[in-house]
């Protein structure tokens, strides 16, 4: 799969969750007693953090990178412009300096990553 | 360029027995299917290989969408081996733990190409499409006999230095590979293991044409585990618990169909979050369905729901230590042959996507079982061989899938021969083949057909659900001759086309359907001979096509008729 966008979020927010708007990544988690039947349902609205790994087969890795000494974690992921999904991704940058909560296209995150990426081979 | 050849009166036959001279007509088979990397967040975490020694050939087809620098195409760690676009950009070469030791400068963003980097000792050496490539390299000796981290497409963390284009049919040998046998491996796409190399040189071969899923399978034959069932064929009534309704008898485990969630299981000792490869078949079906796992009931290591006979397969990530068969509704119907193995060599794909249409050939052994299995649980995906074994990841042998001799094509795949002079024809011609016929509509079959250009020559066609095509072209862009079948049937069909200067008539299953007035000199083309596709690219054929055969002069009646008898029992429905 391939996502339509890339958002770079400052890697100490990565902990908040998704805009609520975004509702197609949350999932359901069972739990099942001894006999094997379910015992409790929980849906889960993930964090970016959250997000990142469990879709990471899809999407690919969240990738950190510096800028100016901060880190910025950016993610690929799918995002409807009809259903204001790409809105809420873009509410979040409202009012602040990219690339801080900054949408991005795939050629602006490939170049993003390339020219903050870690410097250790 | 065409080549000549002397002996023109022959068919040609892409299945093993090419009985034109020298294997002229030798068909390479194209499933343009590969992985893409996006050159942002997609790799392959190859985490777990190891290969002993400081002799290695890497060997991949790559088609770059760019070559900046710090392009990682495979890296391991602990001690550094990366092969890559260097620090500069526009260059192949490879990290041997100190520096980059780069063989030459290569920019192609159009083509596929074929790389072998070859590393022998403390010397390395670079192949482009099966010839030396650039300034060999004096290195390091290799040690990735114990990485912690290994990925394709990226760092190892899997963490930077993201590939940008597409990879397919990655292999590692634990040899260095001769000059000739990369030339070999390269001209040669049906094979997996060049001649004079032995098969268990082939330590890792991820083909990448499974075009769904999130798993790259190795083929080389070093994938799986070791058998963790007992009695898993049922031959005695022991190992299973059973829960009410199950019972286990005559070599199989059967269920009564009464209405409870009850069991049938065995603790295998699976580990939670290790994948194992679970087969499994269900005979005697006759209504409900039933529900396999490896867990003690957490659907999110089950399968789908099954309700029908069949031999299932499908990997699975372990959440418990049982695999487990319960009940879902009323299941009627047994179980047997269940296996279960882990899968132990494979790449994990994060991020990276399948893509068609590249062209990369593809070695003609990994297309003979593709599509054929639900390895996850929805889309059906190619398995491919394990060729240490000489069986394939369920444990068949090769023969059992290739008896058919059937190239197995799935709307994205085709086989193509290249132009040489015994295809330029131009008066009498025969195309034959056998066709698994399945209702599909306006796809190419056999010919050198391209609408754009006017480039037709002859070609057998599936023009309508029930109706195929032999048409011929005099002058390259009219369909100048039609001879159109009345009625086939989903399954086997034998379909041969002939001209003979002044007609072209066409046979189903031996027997004379139609013709039409055709007294023309046939146009001749450079395009090579397409096997389930038209030379445009597209009207691609997704069902079996065997012995396709093309000859230089027009079949008799007799002749169609015996070669229809020669093969209908064994293409059977």
């Amino acid at each position: 799969m391939r996502g339509n966008v890339y958002i770079s979020i400052p890697t100490a927010d990565i902990a908040n969750a998704l805009p609520s708007a975004i509702t197609r990544y949350d999932w359901t988690e069972v739990t099942y007693n001894d006999e094997g039947e379910v015992e409790t349902t929980t849906t889960i609205h993930p964090t970016w953090s959250q997000y990142g790994e469990k879709y990471k087969a899809q999407f690919g890795a969240p990738v950190t990178v510096s800028v100016s000494d901060v880190d910025y974690t950016v993610y690929e992921i799918t995002a409807s412009w009809k259903d204001s999904e790409v809105s809420a991704l873009l509410a979040l940058g409202k009012g602040k300096a990219a690339p801080k909560y900054t949408v991005m296209t795939a050629e602006e995150a490939r170049a993003f990553i390339s020219d903050n990426a870690d410097a250790q081979l | 360029m065409a080549v000549t050849t002397t002996q023109t009166n022959k068919p040609f036959n892409p299945r093993g027995n090419d009985q034109s001279p020298k294997g002229y007509n030798r068909a390479a088979l194209y499933s343009g299917k590969a992985l893409d990397f996006d050159g942002v967040n997609d790799y392959v975490d190859l985490d777990g290989f190891t290969l002993s020694g400081t002799t290695a050939t890497f060997v991949f087809n790559l088609k770059m969408d760019d070559w900046i620098d710090n392009k990682f195409i495979f890296d391991a760690d602990n001690q550094r081996l990366v092969i890559g676009t260097g620090d500069i950009g526009n260059e192949i070469g490879l990290y041997d733990s100190t520096a980059w030791k780069m063989f030459g400068t290569i920019s192609d963003t159009t083509n596929t190409n074929n790389f072998a980097i070859v590393i022998d000792g403390t010397t390395a050496k670079c192949f482009l499409n099966g010839q030396s490539f650039g300034t060999d390299q004096t290195i390091t000796n290799i040690d990735l006999s114990n990485p912690s981290n290994v990925a394709l497409g990226s760092r190892n963390d899997g963490l930077a230095y993201f590939l940008n284009g597409q990879m397919a049919g990655f292999k590692v040998f634990n040899t260095a590979l001769t000059a000739a046998q990369v030339a070999d491996l390269y001209n040669n796409p049906e094979k997996v293991v060049p001649t004079g190399v032995d098969n268990t040189a082939l330590k890792l071969w991820l083909p990448m044409q499974e075009g769904a899923g999130t798993t790259a399978y190795d083929g080389s034959g070093n994938n799986l585990g070791s058998e963790e069932v007992t009695n898993g064929d049922f031959a005695t009534d022991s190992d299973w618990t059973k829960e009410a309704g199950w019972t286990i008898s005559g070599g199989k485990a059967t269920f009564d169909g009464s209405a409870t969630t009850n069991a049938l299981f065995q603790n295998i000792g699976g580990v939670s979050g290790t994948k194992y490869l679970l087969s499994f078949e269900v005979t005697d079906y006759v209504s409900g369905s039933v529900k396999a796992y490896l867990s003690n009931g957490d659907v999110s290591a089950s399968t789908p729901s099954i309700n029908a006979n069949g031999k299932y397969v499908f990997d699975i990530t372990a959440t418990g230590v049982l695999v487990l068969f319960r009940n879902e509704t009323s299941f009627v119907g047994s179980i047997d042959n269940v296996s279960v193995k882990e899968i132990t060599n494979y790449g994990t794909i994060s991020g990276a996507t399948w893509t068609h249409g590249i062209g990369a050939p593809v070695a003609q052994t990994s297309v003979i079982d593709w599509n054929k299995h639900t390895l996850d649980g929805t889309n059906e995906v190619l398995v491919p061989q394990g060729l240490t074994s000489g069986r394939d990841l369920l444990g068949n042998l090769f023969e059992n899938v290739r008896k058919q001799g059937a190239l197995n094509l799935d709307g994205n795949s085709w086989a193509e021969v290249h132009d040489n002079a015994s295809l330029d024809i131009t008066s009498e011609i025969t195309l034959e083949a056998w066709v698994y016929w399945n209702g599909s509509t306006a796809k190419g079959l056999l010919g050198r057909w391209k609408g754009a250009g006017s480039l037709k020559s002859y070609l057998l066609f599936a023009n309508t659900t029930t109706a195929a095509q032999f048409l011929i072209s005099n002058n390259g862009s009219a369909n100048y001759a039609i001879s159109t079948s009345t009625s086939i049937s989903i399954g086997w069909n034998h379909i041969v086309g002939t001209a003979d200067g002044s007609k072209v008539k066409i046979y189903l299953n031996g027997a004379f359907e139609n013709e039409a007035a055709a007294a023309v000199s046939i146009y001749t083309t450079n395009l090579p001979v397409e096997i389930g596709r038209l030379s445009d690219g597209g009207n691609v054929f997704d069902d079996q096509i065997a012995q396709p055969r093309i000859y230089n002069r027009a079949l008799t009646a007799e002749e169609v008729q015996r070669n229809y008898n020669a093969g209908k029992n064994t293409y059977t429905n």
